[in-house]
């Protein structure tokens, strides 16, 4: 059969991985596309022979987005690994420190990554979608605000983490740091900005996403449409949790499929690999492996902030849950499949955020100097999951009886969704080609395709200049390149 | 005025490290008072992993940053340095926050009136390996430590007395 490539290749500095590439057919239409990820290769021997108590301290090196994540789920592995429970009042501080992580991150987001599509518009040129096209659109006053945001809740981050940037708070059995009243009377005030301010990037979302037309038909249209499973985490009434609980999986038409124990993750999930591919395709291993399938017979789940939603019975805080329902009123009722939704997904989370930490930071319970249970059981194996940014993340670590690695395991969000963003990948291909015609704007909307995953493509590196050009390879059948497009 | 040296890299990542590397000896220096600093002069030295637009935090209220990093070559010579300029940075959008590249970054601080530095420069490091995970610097590295130390003391004392 006669094969043409098209190789989207957005990470030269990456030599290669994380292209997206695009095979079409004898007519010139799209066959199959995928994005390639690169992953964490030999993480896991990595982490062999080391005390598992480094964990926390090493694995947020693997990013350099999102190491407040890696931080906690490593710290939680720690908890069930040594068989020792946190005091209360660590869980509160870390829970704390989690949900500032997930506010900062979230809005960061937003203003810098995903709202700019809808905020200056799909079709406007690469270079205004980015926060400086969203002030020239929405005012100033916006950057400062986003500015002040951010600093206030990295300001929660660094002082309770113990050292600017990565955090080494996080102990077997608690935290290092407590908080005192001078502090915990400071942070509010944060929080209560915070809340403000998520709600003042709802309200954006509203006036020019919701009262347009044009983008609402987008985020609603088939082209972003996808039927998969949703995971995420769930407190007791099954509302969305970031730091601890049940991880619940909800079926194409939301009715709960499994709700399971971090530590039974195995019985519930399984990897599939492809030839062409170095990623592992994790699928539900009760339905077992279907292929690049989407439909009520899928066995592919969705991790991240839509799938968090569609997972649960609703949000743990009130205006959350306000926002929550007006989200599925418009989209037509749960779950929603519309991949574009994780954007607002994502600023209502951003909102329960927000919340939580004045909840938090209301009771003076998390003042009180008992931060932590010294483990005192021989360690063995343990499990820790939290729902990072971009989706459900787990550690799992395996040790002897000194607390020396043994066994490693993890799975970060990217991974979780692999499956999934090679298929929305396809869909958005099979939209901008035909006939062997690629219209203009496939670059564009195949980077909207998955940039609701916000995949983690460079974790760990971080070489000059910083950026990443785009590059779209177009090959004949003998796979010659006859066209390239570039920026 | 206020310097910001800044190592940037992932020292799990071998010699993607270097720039945590350099800035940790040079620091060592300085506080075994082998470099004199200038006393009207503010350096600070910070190792950091992040990337994107979170070093905007870091780098807001310094008149010049001074970055050492990597920086890749189809045909690396492991350990070559060269000097640039912020200015000579092209600016590419990228698709994620992940990849704020500098100039975009300084252009977000200006923009929203942050106090952004008003001159960067870079000593870039020309390596080789930078995917395999692992501690340490290769040899090759290793050895062209004291000279990216000794372009860096030069380059600050030139700052110093501009």
């Amino acid at each position: 059969m006669t094969e043409k490539r098209i190789t989207i290749d957005p990470i030269t500095r990456l030599e290669g991985h994380g292209k997206i590439e695009i095979f079409l057919d004898d007519n010139g239409d799209v066959e199959r596309a995928w994005l390639q990820i690169p992953e964490l290769r030999g993480f896991e021997q990595f982490a062999v022979g080391r005390p598992a108590e480094e964990m926390p301290r090493i694995t947020p090196r693997i990013c350099g987005v999102c190491p407040t994540a890696h931080h906690m789920a490593s710290t939680k592995t720690l908890d069930d690994l040594f068989h020792v429970e946190p005091t209360p009042t660590a869980k509160m501080i870390r829970e704390l420190i989690y949900n500032a992580f997930q506010f900062e991150d979230h809005t960061l987001h937003f203003f810098f990554l995903g709202g700019p599509d809808f905020v200056v518009g799909p079709q406007a040129p690469a270079a205004e979608r980015n926060i400086l096209g969203v002030i020239g659109k929405v005012g100033l006053e916006v950057g400062g605000k986003v500015i002040r945001a951010r600093r206030e809740a990295r300001d929660i981050i660094n002082y309770l983490g113990g050292k600017v940037i990565h955090p080494v708070c996080g102990l077997p059995g608690g935290v290092s740091k407590g908080l005192d009243e001078e502090h915990r009377v400071e942070f509010l005030e944060t929080a209560k900005f915070a809340v403000e301010f998520a709600q003042f990037a709802l309200q954006i979302f509203d006036d020019v996403v919701l009262k347009n037309k044009e983008y609402v038909d987008v985020v609603v249209g088939e082209a972003y449409k996808m039927l998969t499973y949703y995971m995420g985490l769930v407190d007791e009434n099954n509302k969305v949790n970031f730091y601890d609980g049940d991880v619940r999986v909800v079926d194409t038409e939301g009715k709960e499929f499994a709700k399971f124990k971090p530590r039974d993750y195995l019985d519930h999930v399984a990897e599939h690999v492809e030839p062409w591919s170095y990623i592992k395709f994790p699928f539900l291993k009760k339905i077992g492996w279907k292929g690049f399938l989407e439909g009520n017979d899928t066995s592919i789940y969705r991790v991240a902030p839509l799938a968090r939603l569609n997972a649960s019975d609703g949000m743990a805080t009130p205006l959350a849950q306000e926002h929550y329902e007006k989200m599925y009123e418009v989209l037509g009722g749960k779950p929603a499949h519309n991949t574009l939704a994780f954007h607002w997904a994502r600023l209502i989370e951003a909102l329960q955020a927000a919340e939580k930490m004045v909840i938090l930071l209301e009771n003076k319970d998390i003042t009180d100097p008992k931060i932590r249970n010294i483990p005192t059981e021989t360690p063995d194996e343990g499990v820790g999951i939290v729902e990072a940014p971009r989706g459900t993340l787990i550690h799992h670590y395996k040790t002897d009886e000194r607390g020396i690695i043994t066994e490693a395991n993890l799975i970060v969000a990217t991974v979780h969704n692999a499956a999934a963003i090679t298929m929305s990948i396809e869909k958005a291909a099979k939209a901008f080609i035909k006939g062997g015609k690629v219209e203009e704007g496939l670059l564009n909307m195949a980077e909207m395709a998955f940039r609701p995953y916000d995949p983690c493509h460079a974790c760990g590196t971080h070489s000059l200049p910083g950026d990443m050009p785009l590059i779209v390879n177009i090959y004949d059948k003998d796979r010659e390149l006859v066209r390239q497009l570039k920026r | 005025m206020k310097i910001l040296v800044l190592g940037l890299g992932n020292e799990l990542y071998g010699d993607d490290g270097v720039g945590i590397h350099v800035v940790r000896r040079i620091r060592q220096e300085a506080e075994s008072s082998r470099v004199r600093i200038d006393e009207s002069c503010d350096i600070d030295f910070v190792e950091c992993s992040l990337t994107g637009l979170a070093l905007l935090d870091i780098i807001v209220g310094y008149d010049t940053v001074v970055i050492v990093d990597t920086i890749k070559n189809p045909e690396p010579e492991p350990g070559k340095i060269r000097l640039l300029d912020g200015k000579e940075l092209r600016h590419i959008p990228g698709p994620s926050p992940h990849y704020v590249s500098i100039p975009q970054m300084i252009e977000i601080g200006k923009t929203i009136g942050l106090k952004v530095p008003s001159q960067i420069k870079i000593i870039a490091v020309e390596a080789k390996n930078l995917y395999n995970l692992g501690e340490g610097l290769t040899p090759e590295m290793e050895r062209a430590i004291p000279r990216i130390v000794q372009e860096l003391k030069t380059l600050l004392v030139r700052l110093q007395t501009q």
